[in-house]
């Protein structure tokens, strides 16, 4: 049964490092929920907190409205899936699905029907008397997914699972872990640095960075919508291409400045956002670049870099000024490298961005809604 | 013998140097064995006049007839076997334990006690002190003296503590989220992973004990409670001063030297029995606790 989880101004210092710094963070029973963030930002660390793996040094941590600081890890109706598996090496799949039922003193009978029913769900049925060194990579992730199963937890913790699989292997196993959601409905807390997991995986992203929390929403909230350059910089591959510019004032046009040389004119909504703020970031996303003009698209003339074919499509790398722009063109473009271009920027989509606290100052919700 | 074309001709070289003094050095181990095997099964005549130097003259298993006729030689051999098997699994059960304690990073006081156990491996009270010791705790001439005195060795602890550390803690929490407590981790967890470690540790003990002479002579009175080589000095010594002994090998088809290679051949068949079968845990289990991966 899947439980919610609260997160009350929890902290977590390690001596004078603060490395949870004071989040709170509401979970819904039979929610995914991803944190995400770049190393060291806190995120594994949470993790471990509600796991019971780490004591916290300030406030509450609740598992289906109990508040469980004080309470054994096997105590939480937790379960955990860890970065490199932790399968026993000596015990064959069978006995690492039931190590902890075994433990429990749970009749055999039972234990036989548990990791059955775990087996049949992940397909683990001709390896069970395997052991791990005899599986590949992704075999031993159902393994330990097998061992978070049997415990029929309320809320299962997965901290980097796929981190340890090649691309193929993660875009099936993530695939996998989406099913299994679907599936038994427990309350998910999953860990990542790869956004691309996150927006696949998560009804809900928490960005991360600092041992706070940067941002949390859905993933289409996270990447419409960034809060911050920090998080417009992270979630989306490739990232919002963000660069500094300066705003120029003429009357009542309001311009800011590219590469040095590249004028583009703001909507007037923009020019209010600013509000005679002069240090900005200029950010839009690639796949808000385009070849041909459009309406509401201002051009910015540079010269072509690299050409990144990826079949379906083409990463272009354009080089304006001191700036770097991506954009997403069709696979079977003729863009060449060392080639002027002009790229039509939508102004309906671009963001601004405080270059000193790095808040977005300016971004037309309409546009992307 | 290195000689692919990848090696340099000093690489050549240095392997080829370094081939030679290994087959010198296993030489230099092997020829006793063999040398003293021989002379236990040549005639008594043949070792007295140093004309055994490799193979038996004169074949002849009278010098080990003569030992296995012997009670006292049953009655070592049976302490001996009781010291090494009774006293190495006193010591796993007590290493283990306290190497596991020590690689815990929450282990309360870690530091100074890991500091106070790596202390005794250079530092002692000396030997009248443990001697005048082990008297006080009544442990002279008594079979548990021997097993408990020698129970606890600080270069085990550490050997097996640096190979708990360097066991993923994954393992531990992993156990942990399922429920297991310190002993059932250690048990269930950690010591099937340590088998090379423990073999090595368990081959450390068993090694010492089995060879064990200066302590079983200066600590054991009783004649039946002294292990194999405090018989085998006992026996050399009873044959030399006692001339009716002497007189009667002189009708005899043995020495004391074919008498000492028996004991010696005969005090080596375990261990020759027991290492093969765990000689690819003792050489892995080294590398393990010496280098943290």
């Amino acid at each position: 049964m899947a439980a919610n989880v609260s997160l009350r101004n929890v902290a977590k210092h390690f001596g004078a490092v603060k490395v949870v710094d004071n989040i709170s963070l509401e979970i819904e029973p039979g929610e995914f929920v991803v944190l995400v963030g770049p190393s060291g930002c806190g995120k594994s660390t949470t993790l471990r907190l509600v796991a019971g793996l780490e004591q916290i040094s300030d406030g509450t941590i609740s598992i289906d409205n109990r508040v469980v600081n004080n309470l054994a890890p096997k105590d939480r109706g937790v379960a955990m899936v860890f970065q490199n598996y932790a399968l026993y090496p000596h015990l064959t799949v069978r006995d690492n699905i039931s190590f902890g039922l075994r433990l429990g003193r749970m009749s055999k009978a039972d234990i036989d029907a548990e990791v059955t029913r775990a087996a049949s769900i992940l397909e683990l049925g001709p390896l069970l008397d395997r052991r791990p060194s005899d599986l590949s990579g992704g075999q031993r992730q159902r393994v330990a997914m097998g061992r978070a199963i049997v415990r029929n937890p309320s809320v299962f913790l997965f901290d980097e699972p796929l981190s340890n699989l090649d691309a193929k292997l993660r875009t099936q196993m993530r695939a996998e872990i989406k099913r299994l959601h679907s599936r038994l409905r427990n309350t998910v807390i999953y860990v990542t640095h790869d956004q691309l997991e996150a927006m696949t995986l998560a009804d809900r992203i928490v960005v991360m960075r600092g041992g706070v929390i940067e941002q949390m929403g859905t993933p289409k909230e996270l990447f419409d919508a960034p809060v911050s350059s920090f998080v417009a910089g992270f979630m989306g591959s490739p990232p919002m291409n963000l660069t500094p510019c300066s705003v120029v004032s003429n009357g009542d046009a309001t311009s800011v400045t590219l590469g040095g040389t590249e004028k583009l004119s703001l909507p007037p909504a923009a020019r209010e956002a600013i509000n005679g703020t002069e240090q900005l970031t200029f950010g839009v996303r690639p796949e808000d670049i385009r070849l041909q003009p459009r309406e509401g698209t201002q051009p910015i003339n540079g010269l072509v870099e690299l050409v990144e074919p990826l079949g379906g499509e083409s990463l272009v790398h354009v080089r304006v000024g001191d700036d770097l722009f991506v954009m997403r063109a069709e696979g079977r473009t003729t863009v060449e490298s060392d080639r002027p271009i002009t790229l039509h920027l939508d102004m309906q989509r671009i963001y601004l961005f405080d270059r000193k606290g790095g808040r977005r100052v300016y971004h037309d919700m309409e546009a992307t809604s | 013998m290195i000689s692919t074309p990848i090696y340099s001709p000093g690489d050549r070289w240095f392997g080829r140097i370094n081939t030679a003094l290994l087959v010198v050095f296993a030489l230099c181990a092997l020829y006793p064995i063999v040398y003293v095997t021989s002379l236990s099964v040549s005639s008594g005549d043949a070792a007295t006049s140093g004309r055994v130097w490799l193979w038996p003259v004169e074949w002849t298993l009278s010098a080990h007839a003569h030992v296995l006729q012997d009670k006292l030689f049953w009655t070592s051999y049976a302490n001996t076997l009781f010291y090494t098997v009774v006293g190495t699994l006193t010591s796993l059960a007590l290493i283990i334990p306290a190497a596991y304690a020590l690689s815990k990073p929450r282990l309360m006081g870690r530091r100074w006690i890991g500091f106070f156990v790596a202390f005794t491996m250079w530092f002692n009270a000396g030997m009248i002190p443990f001697y005048l010791n082990l008297g006080d705790l009544d442990l002279l001439d008594s079979r548990w003296g021997i097993v408990i005195a020698f129970a606890v060795n600080a270069f085990n602890i550490i050997l097996m503590r640096n190979f708990f550390e360097s066991v993923s803690p994954s393992f531990e929490e992993a156990a942990r989220m399922d429920g297991a407590n310190d002993f059932q981790i250690l048990w269930q967890v950690y010591i099937p992973l340590a088998k090379p470690a423990i073999a090595t540790v368990a081959m450390l003990c068993a090694i010492a004990r089995w060879n064990g002479y200066f302590w079983a002579m200066v600590m054991l009175r009783d004649e039946n409670k002294i292990p194999l080589q405090v018989f085998l000095k006992k026996m050399i010594v009873d044959i030399n001063l006692t001339e009716e002994a002497a007189g009667a090998m002189a009708t005899q088809a043995y020495s004391l030297e074919t008498i000492t290679g028996a004991i010696i051949v005969l005090s080596m068949i375990p261990v020759v029995i027991v290492y093969p079968m765990i000689q690819k845990y003792f050489t892995k289990g080294v590398m393990m606790g010496g280098v943290k991966e």
